[in-house]
């Protein structure tokens, strides 16, 4: 049996729930042999200084000490319910929020929560292995709170399809820990979600981009009509901001460390700055390309029947939904969107409604631009006149009205044979993944120590210090 | 009950009421101050609700600890001298008539 108070912090009454209780008593073993399994390699005895959500309160939430983190209290929490909560969009506009799933939504709603809930186990999977290599151990004390929270919002998407699904909710809820990153025969549901993340500059890459699609996929839910949903992803969304923060920093950091080094030694071509057992700019760069176009395909089609019907239905909002001045129906609004035709980009109007995820993707774009923004100042202040880029939002994609099209980085429509020519100048090639491999052969685990290709925190966890035991391997 | 003086970014003035201990986002959230976004909930890890603290006012203030610093660093609009997460102002009888004003964006 499962101590419900101790073992699983909660405000959804977690206590009295007799039919939740014994579909989590089914699932929470399941849950810990894939943890077992997935979670972070060789890791379940050592006691990591992480931050466990006990209440929603903000002096609740982040409470900080150590812990296995097999032992780790992955709870279940919604935001503080608004009992004058009414939908804000779509044909049901203005009745109050559904509290229960509205029978001619269940299917459609199951789906969009299961989407969700499968991204949070699969970038566990995905960098399950990147503690053998960290950089430091306040990376690697954040690379588990990243992956336990990420857990934890498993538990969430859980939760709802477990409370509100019934059989097929848990036959749902059991099918998130059988999916695999990566597995030819039973992958996780999109794309980005079976790349390999296979170093450092990835995982910080992933944590910047692919998890701010994770924010922007959230906030989006947040404003749904099936209140659960809503208050569910507006709790982690102030997890995800810590995600979003690791991925930040931590490009910034070996960017930082990149600029240092050109300056130091007052040099600037790539293999130069190899040399000297840091990240070259150019490869930075490809990196970026890479995490940020297949992050953008995470947003779905430029024009989608699903996103206008997930809208009009009240299930899925637009981002800050209830900031936006205008009718929330978009049943008379147009927005633009690119398409390729005759071997050039071209914009066109279509409704509004259908252009839901280019939207999103295009809020997206905009709040990406000014991280990379302050990534450049690491550059301005060293001197250097290399400037980190976003590539055109047609560069790379496999999903929209770019998918099949060949274009450079700075928009370019091009055949595909000049497309491959150019693809490693864009792109990480075999060789540039190597080089940043061998610059991860093994960990650095010494109190305050870091690896060379990467500047330290200027900051140490919850007003540590940089020189802090985060991790006690045991 | 203290007040505290949310200056948009077009330089228009919003006096709030807020009550001693309240943090100076929490108010801004509740009073439906526009410029405060506060995306992590209040415990200092986003820096969506960074204001930049009136000078008068600024020296009133306990310090920022670390991981405040550390997270004004990816503050959307560069940081200043006077920068603070107003998650991690809590309001006192001494602050009354705090001015803050709201950057142009916070993401």
């Amino acid at each position: 049996m499962i101590d419900y108070i101790d073992k699983i912090p909660n405000n959804v009454d977690l206590g009295r729930d007799k039919v939740l209780q014994r579909a989590l008593e089914h699932w929470q073993p399941a849950y810990l042999n894939w943890w077992y399994d997935m979670g972070p390699n060789e890791s379940h005895a050592f006691e990591v200084y992480l931050r466990t959500a006990t209440s929603v309160e903000p002096d609740g939430w982040a409470q900080f000490g150590y812990v296995r983190m097999p032992e780790y209290r992955w709870g279940i929490f919604l935001q503080p319910r608004d009992v004058d909560r009414q939908i804000n969009f779509g044909m049901h506009k203005g009745q109050a929020a559904w509290q229960d799933v509205p029978g001619e939504y269940r299917s459609t709603l199951r789906r969009i929560i299961v989407t969700q809930g499968d991204t949070e186990p699969a970038s566990v999977e995905q960098q399950k292995m990147l503690g053998q290599s960290c950089p430091s151990l306040y990376d690697l004390r954040n690379i588990f709170q990243v992956n336990v929270e990420e857990g934890r919002h498993l538990w969430a998407m859980v939760y709802l399809l477990h409370r509100y699904f019934g059989r097929d909710g848990r036959e749902e809820a059991e099918a998130l820990l059988e999916r695999r990153s990566g597995d030819d025969d039973n992958p996780r549901i999109l794309g980005a979600f079976n790349e390999p993340t296979p170093d450092w500059l990835a995982f910080y890459m992933f944590t910047f981009f692919t998890d701010r699609d994770g924010k922007f996929q959230l906030s989006a839910l947040a404003e749904s009509g099936f209140d659960p949903l809503a208050r569910t992803c507006r709790f982690m969304l102030t997890e995800e901001a810590h995600h979003m923060f690791v991925g930040e920093t931590g490009v910034s950091r070996v960017v930082q460390r990149t600029c240092e080094v050109m300056k130091e030694n007052k040099i600037d071509a790539p293999s130069d700055v190899r040399t000297l057992g840091v990240i070259d700019l150019e490869t930075i760069q490809k990196y970026l390309n890479f995490h940020y176009s297949v992050t953008l395909d995470l947003f779905g089609s430029d024009a989608s029947s699903n996103a206008a019907t997930y809208y009009t239905s009240g299930l899925k909002g637009r981002f800050d939904e209830t900031k936006i001045a205008d009718d929330h129906l978009l049943s008379d609004s147009e927005y633009p969107v690119f398409e390729v035709k005759d071997d050039k980009i071209w914009s066109k109007s279509v409704p509004a409604l259908t252009a839901l995820n280019e939207r999103l993707r295009d809020d997206y774009i905009r709040e990406v631009q000014g991280g990379v923004d302050r990534w450049n100042r690491n550059m301005e202040k060293a001197g250097l006149r290399f400037r980190l880029t976003l590539p055109h939002k047609g560069f790379h994609r496999a999903i929209g009205n770019f998918a099949g099209k060949y274009m450079s980085p700075a928009g370019e429509v091009m055949s595909e044979e000049a497309w491959k020519n150019h693809q490693h100048e864009w792109m990480p090639s075999p060789e540039d993944y190597a080089y940043v491999r061998s610059l991860m052969s093994g960990r650095v685990v010494a109190p305050g120590k870091f690896a060379n290709w990467i500047a330290p925190p200027s900051r140490g966890v919850n007003n540590q210090p940089l020189n802090f035991e985060y991790v006690r391997f045991n | 009950m203290p007040k505290v003086v949310y200056v948009s970014p077009t330089g228009d003035p919003r006096e709030v009421d807020v009550p001693v201990g309240t943090t100076v986002m929490a108010a801004a959230l509740k009073n439906g101050i526009d410029g405060i976004v506060a995306e992590c909930g209040g415990v200092c890890m986003c820096s969506t609700c960074h204001v930049f603290v009136d000078e008068s006012f600024f020296n009133r203030l306990p310090p920022a600890q670390d991981t405040e610093e550390a997270v004004l660093e990816i503050s959307a609009e560069e940081r200043r001298p006077t920068s603070r997460l107003s998650c991690q102002i809590k309001m006192t009888d001494d602050l009354d008539g705090l001015v803050v004003r709201l950057p142009t964006r916070q993401r």
